[in-house]
């Protein structure tokens, strides 16, 4: 009897313990990470009697976390994955819609531009069409402006999202650690870690995971180290070395992460993964080139427009001045720099702009020229840097105002900030040039067939373009221009003369005069509005490959791939997320209708066991009934 | 395969949400009319969108462009119109003053009348357009085409003509100059003009003459000098001889390529000249005609005089008709190149608008059903969550 007693108290304990793991199971059906918990029970050894033995009843063997390491850094990299192409999709979404809007995208701004230049080139004597023209000026820098300060709204969340990170980095990081100290006293206290423990800090590197890409590294006491970028450590054991933010050397509105762990320092660029990793590439690459590229076609629209009205007269007679603000690249010299020199850059050809920004580096005798974001080296630079022999790399002539000292360092942004620079600077109307800056004209007397073309100007910066010419036929064969030389007449030829084309056609009479002058009080002329008109299909861009408008077709294509490729991925891990996650909730996860099942078996169990007491109660009852 | 409870559970949620994310962009397409709704929906046609928003922008552009280079044009052609009336009235007038039974009075009513047809010339040589600009003062739109000043009239204009752009590849020209419209005609017959010396005694006249062989005409001055009633001299302009011959009257003398009539009796000494073609203006010919006509004229030789100088001035007239025909001609061609490209500007027009709306617009019957499909669809998951919820073994504890 005492045997039976013993077994059905083994069986009560037991089973108690049993339904505790259950109730627990139940209770955290829908913790994130918890894994749930099986009890294995065992017999206990069995009491020798002579020739047989007999049963002594059931022990709990263990408690045991059902857990699949495989299955669950599997999850942790597809949740990472999904973490960096969400965040990553969220910020390029942000850009893609405002670009195209068919009223209020630059593609509609640029269009209103060019009609009203149209307009004009109609009516070029016309006060309100010049009026227009000026206003759409200013509508379209306007909408480039508004653009540049998008873009700029975009950096700063970006910043916003980098400290965040690294907050939440850092706290779980912490709470890492002390859990790496629980996990390290459990193990040598009991030889094991309470499975909830080890759940928990799955849970944080899986979080610490969707933040930025990690390594982790199980140490034999239990604990785990953590480490990021390119193998500096987060956590060692109980010990952490958290991570900050740093303003760049070049640009303060650039924010740099900096690890001060072993091998630390600045280690924004080799950070990947996660959502912080997603956040510094689309700073670096998507919206680094997006800004570049609207900078780059504000250059080259504010450029074309200026030197197109430079070339031709206004409505008092003077040559054109500029419509838009000059544009300048700008250049930054390193907080840490040594010598004074500042750089100073200037647009050299508009055709060979990339837009990218690059890195200058002086090491006391050679200069480096890199890639800013990518550090990529470019060795397709000339000049020494001087005034008289600047670098030209790019499309921009640089130079330096003063020696550079050793270990000095400048950035220079061709393009960054060109579109929040894009203002319109003519205030009145007038002084838009529609006229050429010259005329052709036949003498009244003229007795020939003889034909002058219009003039056109290749070049107009010709120091004589505007002085009077005279070109008089000696005879029906050739002529004298300014009344010297002799020319053979060959009809249609195009006769070129300080910076104007002009063809004569047809056959002349002796005595038979053309002249080409200044163009003064043309009010009907639209020559300069037609060519400017004519610009909007000029390939200024890509070495003369892509128009204005085609490159800002082209950055609206580019951010719109990037961000459907970034939504197809997003699809696609998502998929895979889901079904690592089923893979591991199959192996961990809590089924209440089986702990329903478990809570009912190990209930008739104990109440089994309980009765069983109860047996040995009453045979022992008997038996003292039967001694009295 | 073992399931976990939170897992049913969020399969179902997911599957909910899921579509109710596809419905509310079917809601959304259907609301807006849209195929796309954000750029990367389909970045290729977001593109093309744009190339093609402007190409229509760009086309309507060319069609305001060729409405305004129309009505120009349409102005051009009646100054134009107006001009051969005008001229042609003067012709007749000139043909009525040449009628022997007009009297030095009528003479003048009439020369009073050609003053005012050459008012009348002057006011379509100055037409302004609707804005107030001179549409005959090439570039110089601002200034006055033709003014005149102590009885000669200045062009004040240039030779420039404007060009618009009608189409993508295609510009025409405005409306003409002043200069090569009004001025820079050839006086005579075109090659050559005659006259007779006003110190002739005779009565003889010239006709206006007519190029006879362009192959020895070089334009060289000749006179014909007539050394006796019966027999005349051909000179040339430094008095060199170059032939004689025999006057009859009404016979056509031939020099140089050159053929001229002259009629009536010359007296010795009398002398008619021939002589190349000069640029002249239309003002000049026909205020030339005026002079000639309100003059008045006393004897035979003063009318043969003004015969001569009439025949000049009808030849001249035919002149100036000439060059307003071809004017008219030039204008009335580029109003039909016009129409040719505004056609072509609005097939182009719909071609685009057809192929936007491909790529814009959405297919209605294909995003309904779409859409009934989806309502279904997220009815299915709600009620398949509701019932699978219900499920739990708990339920029978």
């Amino acid at each position: 009897m005492a045997d039976m007693l013993g077994n059905a108290l083994s069986a009560l304990v037991s089973y108690q313990r049993a339904l505790a793991t259950t109730g627990h199971n139940i209770a955290n059906a829908d913790t994130d990470g918890y894994s749930r918990q099986r009890i294995d029970f065992v017999t206990r050894v069995p009491q020798q009697l002579g020739g047989f033995s007999i049963g002594s009843g059931v022990a709990v063997a263990d408690v045991r976390r059902v857990y699949d390491q495989f299955a669950s850094s599997q999850l942790r990299s597809a949740s990472g994955g999904f973490a960096q192409l969400e965040a990553f999709h969220q910020l390029a979404s942000q850009l893609d819609n405002s670009l195209s809007d068919p009223e209020l995208g630059l593609s509609a701004a640029l269009s209103r531009f060019y009609d009203s230049v149209q307009n004009l080139a109609d009516d070029p004597g016309s006060m309100s069409s010049r009026q227009l023209l000026l206003s759409e000026a200013e509508g379209l820098s306007s909408r480039f402006r508004s653009f540049a300060s998008q873009f700029e709204a975009l950096n700063s969340q970006v910043n916003e999202r980098i400290s965040v990170s690294i907050n939440d980095i850092n706290d779980l990081a912490k709470e890492l650690a002390d859990i790496n100290q629980l996990v390290v006293e459990g193990q040598g206290k009991f030889g094991g870690a309470a499975s909830d423990l080890l759940d928990r800090r799955d849970q944080i590197l899986l979080q610490l995971n969707d933040i930025v890409s990690i390594k982790s590294v199980a140490q034999d006491d239990g604990a785990v180290n953590v480490f990021v970028g390119s193998g500096q450590s987060l956590v060692l054991g109980q010990e952490v070395h958290p991570l900050a933010a740093q303003r760049n050397a070049f640009d303060p509105q650039r924010l740099e992460i900096v690890s001060g762990g072993a091998q630390g320092g600045v280690i924004s660029s080799v950070i990947g993964g996660g959502s912080l990793g997603a956040t510094l590439s689309f700073r670096d690459g998507l919206l680094a080139d997006s800004r570049n590229e609207l900078g780059r076609i504000a250059t080259a629209l504010a450029d074309g427009v200026n030197s197109q009205n430079n070339a031709g007269i206004d409505f008092y007679g003077n040559r054109g001045g500029d419509i838009f603000a000059a544009i300048a690249p700008q250049t930054v010299s390193a907080s840490t720099n040594s010598g004074s020199a500042t750089a100073i850059a200037s647009i050299a050809d508009i055709g060979a702009l990339s837009g990218r920004n690059i890195t200058l580096q002086f090491d006391g005798s050679n200069w480096r020229f890199n890639e800013a974001g990518s550090g990529q080296s470019i060795s397709d630079w000339s000049g020494s840097g001087s005034l008289a022999d600047p670098f030209i790399v790019d499309g921009v002539s640089l130079y330096l105002d003063a020696p550079a000292a050793a270990g000095d360092r400048f950035l220079l942004q061709p393009t960054q900030g060109a579109a929040g620079q894009l203002t319109v600077v003519m205030t009145d109307a007038a002084q838009l040039a529609a006229a050429a800056a010259t005329r052709s004209g036949a003498d009244a007397a003229n007795v020939g067939a003889a034909q002058i073309s219009e003039t056109r100007i290749v070049d107009a910066d010709n120091p004589n373009l505007t002085n009077a010419v005279d070109i008089s036929f000696v005879d029906a064969n050739s002529y004298q221009i300014n009344g010297s030389g002799s020319f053979a007449y060959s009809p249609g030829a195009e006769i070129a003369i300080n910076g104007n084309v002009v063809s004569i056609s047809g056959s002349p009479a002796a005595g038979d005069r053309f002249t080409i002058q200044a163009n003064n009080g043309a009010s009907g002329d639209n020559r300069n509005m037609l060519a400017m008109a004519a610009l909007e299909q000029t390939k200024l861009l890509n070495g003369g490959s892509a128009s204005v408008q085609e490159r800002v077709n082209g950055l609206v294509g580019d951010i719109a791939v990037a961000t459907r490729s970034a939504e197809l991925n997003r699809d696609a891990q998502q998929n895979l997320l889901n079904q690592t996650r089923a893979n591991v909730e199959a192996i961990s996860g809590v089924n209440l209708d089986e702990e329903a099942a478990n809570l009912l078996k190990y209930q008739q169990a104990y109440q089994a066991a309980a009765q069983a007491t109860s047996v040995a109660n009453d045979l022992f009852q008997s038996l003292m009934a039967a001694m009295r | 395969m073992r399931i976990s409870s939170s897992q049913i559970f969020n399969a179902g949620v997911s599957s909910m949400l899921e579509q109710q994310g596809k419905l509310l962009e079917t809601q959304t397409q259907l609301a807006s009319g849209k195929r796309y709704l954000t750029p990367a929906d389909d970045p290729v046609a977001a593109v093309r969108s744009l190339e093609l928003n402007r190409a229509l922008e760009r086309g309507l552009q060319y069609q305001r462009n060729s409405d305004i280079l129309d009505s120009r044009l349409r102005l051009e052609e009646s100054a134009l119109a107006e001009g051969v009336d005008i001229v042609q009235r003067i012709r007749e007038l000139a043909l009525q003053a040449n009628n022997a039974i007009q009297s030095n009075e009528s003479r003048q009513l009439i020369a009073r009348q050609v003053e005012l047809e050459l008012d009348a010339l002057m006011a379509v040589a100055n037409r302004r357009d609707s804005s107030g600009n001179y549409i005959f003062s090439g570039y110089q739109q601002d200034s006055q085409a033709f003014v005149r000043t102590a009885g000669t009239v200045v062009y004040n204009g240039d030779d420039g003509q404007r060009f618009l752009q009608v189409g993508a590849n295609q510009q025409l020209a405005d409306t003409a100059p002043g200069s090569k419209v009004f001025a820079g005609i050839r006086n005579g017959n075109g090659f050559f003009s005659s006259s007779a010396a006003t110190s002739n005694a005779g009565d003889g006249f010239i006709d206006a003459g007519s190029l006879s062989d362009a192959g020895s005409f070089n334009g060289a001055a000749v006179d014909i000098v007539f050394a006796s009633a019966t027999e005349y001299e051909l000179r040339d302009g430094a008095g060199v001889l170059l032939g004689t011959g025999d006057y009859r009257a009404g016979d056509d003398i031939v020099v140089a390529g050159m053929t001229v009539r002259i009629d009536g009796q010359p007296a010795a000494g009398d002398q008619f000249s021939l002589r190349a073609s000069q640029a002249e203006d239309a003002f000049s010919m026909v205020s030339a005609l005026a002079n000639s006509l309100a003059q008045p004229r006393a004897d035979a030789s003063a009318r043969a005089q003004q015969t001569s100088e009439i025949n000049t001035a009808l030849t001249n007239l035919d002149r100036v008709l000439d060059r307003f025909i071809a004017r008219q001609a030039d204008s009335g061609a580029r109003l039909q190149a016009l129409d040719r490209q505004r056609d072509v500007n609005s097939g182009a027009e719909l071609r685009i608008r057809e192929s936007l709306g491909v790529i814009n617009d959405l297919d209605y019957a294909e995003a309904v059903s779409r859409f009934e499909q989806q309502r279904i669809g997220l009815q299915a998951a709600q009620q398949a969550f509701a019932k699978v919820q219900g499920l739990s073994l708990f339920n029978y504890l």
